[in-house]
């Protein structure tokens, strides 16, 4: 009774798999297929070619400037944080683990908005927990392949704006906003949100190449850093947050913040040697807190100011400190970002170092012109494609487009699920098993229903039946369950009047019909034309508890009596068809699927 | 050089504006503020006793206390002149939310469930023979929390019971039919009605002599006593004003007539903290009061039992330097604190001859201990290990 789904749970862990590989296979296809379709296209332009008597393929670069260092240090390195990021997500406990163990910790101590909002996206994720972690796979590698292969151009703009928009996705309904709006927000842990760097990356690849052609746009870069830097120096040396104590003891809570945290992140499971550095990191914090927050906001503003300059020089060594600082942040704070816990990516560090060389590096490294290989005819406009297109060019597009082939594949599945309001079957049967299918005839009952008349097998002959056996003043799984048969009721619409509802007492003192009526009026049931709640006297209900292997006894003191939770498809012939366990676990998602795996059975009946 | 410092101030504005968002955002707390006190409205306790001429029945929370699934309900049944206490808890329905005992003179039991986790109803279980058997019955909607949610009239022939709906409404009944219809007159029992009582929720019903109903309320005038008795379809405010200076709001915690005289346990405001007093309604119909007995803020009364016919209250309260027992008896009407209760006592229970029971829990089992009158020590008298399905519900 009230069992809850674990994040290693086999169904679903193999349920992913499986999805994973068969999604991979269609990713190979789709490969296979983007491979022909170029050689046709090479064939294709080699024929017109050939039949010009200019048997070569063109070689004229199609930009005259090389792609800014700035923007190709963004674009590989965020393109290969995405691909890491995507191949954390295929780890076994994302599909029941990510809510549970990384989304609601994050929004948990944000304002009440902020956790209504990511509460919706957790909806969809806990619904269809599969579909979600494989999207999440599929997406995040197709986005990182996207700003690999495709370096300049359209399709690279577009691959910015494609990890834009998903970044905002997942900072707002995976990372709670990063946290910026609840208290205790620090640079230290990860402040304003890892993905939201992601964001500003994907921005920055989707500006026109143009805006890299100044040293302008790293300026502004450079300034946006050192002013979050400033703003995080303010917030770490503010006072009564905990930051200064060390190991002293702050808020009722045995240690100051930081030695908090990083206590905790020292118990994650991990390596050994990063678990023994974040160890000793404590430790150090603990005697040494005040002096370890002064370096912090020392290190912080003093970066922050001078990278807000645009001073050169002055940047330089800015920069430097910074990244060393991050990099120890990055190592004994945050724990490498996935290494304890459940982790979707290396946290903030790593992607704020990337903005911040990029800025640095637009600065100083303005793109050089191309120099075109000697022969090359000049490009020739109104030409055909078949003199003008590449074969470099030609291979990005089709990369670019087997990458968005990739980011397709994970959506598409997640899509079609989120539009169904039912959670997906695979959950039940991850906790209740697979339902058995049988066929067998049911045995027969004779018993008096809510209204006070008789029901029995054979008075119900004509319709499928879904019977359960419920206790009216069960204080846990009934309800669930009763609620569970009303909405396989509303989902059957007109089918309906064909199918009866049906639960037999499972309590042999509480079973008069006043208790099965209360129940009725409690759950809603008491509006529900084909739902029948069956008593009779002790020895009818033994006799039939028995024929069906229900077994119903009390148990210690004060506790419920405990029954078996199992539910019998019979067709209009009154014949079993299924047999289903129908523990609603701790309810929400786990029980509403079985409103699905239900149907489903009711439907194979009607039509066996 | 020129070039360089106008870029910098350049960058100025979007600096500051960062800055000042730190600045709001270092302003909120590191961690959420903590509740205020409230005023001190006592809740009664479940963990209650109640001794009549035919018996004891006492109520302990046994199990892992810290989770409500895990916490179930016990009911202790010790015969008159009897020297152990017996396991009687009804079987068939999880009791995880509390149990409620009523008695009848002739010695019928009702015993009410709280609703607790979905069920949204409250059964009954009732007995004629001190818990060996119990029958089914049902009141449609929750019981109010409160150890006298339920009472019974003398033969059996009426009951009455205090259910959750708005701030309380009662019920009554037949005691063999269980058929549940709202009491005459309910309107004068909403919040803010009887200007002598500005009524605030009902906290206790019971079945006065004559099985006459009585309500007890909370009361937002200062020093007066929520009691309320029916007379026709009318309720009238019989309650006392408190004689105890300094004392603003009320609430009856108990409210029993099932050993005879109705007796009353009050909860008042005071300065600082509360004040609780017992009173005792005589065949006259004049109420007589203990003394107001200090208490701290926030839930000090862990158990309370009426004893004696009535004519003794025990109280476990809870003290910053921690548990201690007070009881309180008719003659004299004085408040006596006895030695301090053995480690882990939930309930505290008369125990026949003046003596008083501590049933001490300790996960599924129980000890209980016994403090004769005028001892200093108490006596391990019993122990037992009462079989208790964690998990079940």
């Amino acid at each position: 009774m009230g069992r809850s789904l674990q994040s290693g749970n086999p169904v679903i862990v193999s349920s992913f798999h499986s999805a994973l590989f068969h999604q991979f296979f269609v990713i190979l296809l789709i490969g296979a297929g983007l491979a022909i379709a170029f050689n046709v296209v090479r064939t294709v332009q080699f024929r017109h070619l050939k039949a010009e008597a200019r048997p070569r393929f063109p070689t004229t670069p199609a930009w005259e400037y090389t792609e800014p260092a700035a923007r190709r240090i963004l674009r590989t390195g965020f393109g290969l944080l995405w691909v890491f990021d995507g191949l954390l997500q295929i780890q076994a406990s994302m599909p029941i683990g990510l809510p549970s163990g990384v989304i609601q910790p994050s929004a948990g101590t944000s304002p009440g908005w902020v956790q209504h909002l990511v509460s919706s996206g957790l909806t969809i994720w806990t619904l269809h927990p599969v579909q979600a972690a494989t999207a999440s796979v599929w997406i995040q590698i197709g986005l990182g392949v996207w700003l690999l292969v495709a370096p300049r151009g359209v399709w690279s703009r577009l691959g910015g704006l494609a990890g834009l928009g998903w970044g905002l996705v997942v900072w707002s309904f995976g990372e709670a906003f990063g946290g910026i709006f609840a208290p205790g927000v620090s640079f230290l842990f990860g402040a304003p949100g890892a993905v939201l760097l992601y964001c500003v990356a994907g921005l920055l690849v989707a500006l026109p190449e143009r805006a890299w052609a100044t040293p302008r746009l790293g300026r502004t870069l450079s300034a946006g850093v050192g002013a979050f830097f400033i703003g995080m120096a303010v917030l770490q040396a503010w006072p009564g947050r905990g930051f200064w104590h060390g190991g002293v003891s702050v808020h009722g809570s045995p240690a100051g913040t930081l030695t908090t945290m990083v206590r905790q992140m020292s118990h994650t499971p991990q390596p050994g040697y990063l678990s023994s550095w974040v160890s000793a990191f404590a430790s150090f914090d603990a005697a040494h807190g005040w002096a370890v927050n002064l370096v912090v906001v020392v290190v912080l503003a003093a970066s922050g100011a001078a990278l807000c300059t645009g001073r050169r020089r002055l940047m330089l060594v800015a920069l430097t400190a910074a990244v060393v600082l991050c990099l120890a942040v990055w190592v004994l704070v945050q724990d490498v970002g996935f290494m304890g816990g459940t982790g979707t990516d290396p946290n903030s560090m790593v992607p704020l170092v990337l903005l911040m060389v990029a800025g640095y590096v637009a600065m100083v490294r303005l793109p050089s012109r191309v120099a075109v290989p000697a022969g090359s005819p000049p490009a020739q406009p109104g030409r055909p494609w078949w003199d003008r297109l590449t074969p470099a060019y030609l291979l990005r597009a089709v990369a670019a487009s087997g990458a968005l082939a990739i980011v397709l594949v994970g959506t598409a599945p997640l899509s079609l699920a989120a539009a169904n309001p039912n959670a997906d079957p695979i959950i039940s049967e991850a906790l209740d098993g697979t339902p058995n299918v049988v066929n067998m005839p049911a045995p027969p009952f004779a018993l008096t229903d809510q209204r006070g008349a008789p029901v029995s097998l054979s008075s119900l002959r004509g319709r499928t039946i879904a019977l359960t056996f419920l206790d009216p003043v069960c204080t846990s799984d009934c309800p669930l369950i009763a609620q569970e048969f009303k909405q396989a009721d509303e989902q059957l619409g007109g089918d309906s009047a064909k199918v009866e509802f049906v639960a037999i007492v499972a309590n042999p003192i509480y079973r008069s019909v006043s208790f099965t009526t209360a129940f009725d009026r409690q759950e809603g049931l008491d509006r529900v034309p084909n739902w029948l709640f069956l008593t009779g006297s002790v020895a009818q209900l033994r006799a039939i508890w028995n024929s069906y292997g229900v077994l119903v006894q009390a148990v210690g003191a004060g506790a419920m009596i405990a029954h078996s939770d199992i539910a019998f498809v019979i067709d209009q012939h009154g014949r079993e068809r299924s047999v289903l366990a129908d523990d609603p676990g701790t309810g929400g998602v786990v029980a509403q699927s079985f409103s699905s795996v239900l149907l489903n059975r009711i439907d194979a009946a009607r039509h066996a | 050089m020129i070039g360089r410092r106008r870029s910098a101030l350049r960058l100025a504005p979007p600096c500051l504006v960062g800055l000042a968002a730190m600045v709001l955002l270092a302003g909120t707390p590191a961690a959420p503020a903590s509740a205020a006190g409230g005023p001190p409205y006592l809740h009664a306790p479940l963990a209650s006793a109640l001794s009549t001429p035919q018996g004891s029945w006492a109520v302990v929370a046994m199990g892992d206390l810290g989770q409500l699934t895990n916490t179930f309900w016990e009911l202790f049944f010790r015969a008159p002149g009897g020297t152990s206490w017996k396991l009687v808890t009804p079987p068939g329905v999880a009791d995880n939310g509390g149990l409620t005992v009523a008695i009848d003179a002739s010695g019928t039991t009702t015993v009410g469930f709280e609703a607790s986790q979905r069920l949204r109803s409250s059964p009954l279980a009732l007995s004629s023979d001190d818990g060996s058997n119990w029958g089914p019955a049902l009141v449609p909607t929750a019981l109010a929390v409160s150890p006298d949610a339920l009472a019974l009239g003398s033969g059996g022939h009426t009951a009455l019971a205090l259910v959750r709906r708005g701030s309380g409404e009662v019920l009554q009944s037949t005691a063999q039919q269980m058929a549940w219809t709202p009491t005459p007159g309910a309107s004068m029992l909403r919040d803010g009605s009887s200007p002598a009582c500005r009524i605030d929720g009902l906290t206790a019903v019971a079945l006065g002599a004559g099985s006459v109903p009585m309500v007890g309320t909370g009361c937002r005038r200062a020093g007066q006593v929520g009691v309320f008795v029916r007379t026709g379809s009318r309720w009238k405010l019989t309650g006392p004003v408190l004689h105890a200076a300094g004392i603003g709001a009320t609430s009856v915690l108990r409210l029993d007539s099932s050993g005879g005289p109705s007796t009353a346990l009050v909860v008042g405001a005071r300065r600082g903290g509360a004040a609780v007093v017992a009173l005792w309604l005589s065949a006259t119909g004049t109420w007589s009061q203990s003394p107001a007995l200090s208490v701290g803020a926030g839930r000090p009364v862990l158990s309370s039992a009426v004893a004696d016919g009535g004519e003794q209250v025990v109280l476990l309260g809870q003290r910053p330097s921690g548990a201690e027992v007070e009881t309180v008896a008719v003659p004299g009407l004085r408040w006596t604190r006895v030695a301090d209760p053995p480690p882990g006592t939930r309930t505290v229970a008369p125990s026949g001859n003046g003596s008083i029971a501590a049933f001490a829990v300790h996960g599924s089992e129980l000890r209980v201990f016994t403090l004769s009158p005028g001892a200093h020590v108490w006596a391990l008298t019993q122990r037992m290990s009462v079989d208790i399905a964690y998990g079940s519900s």
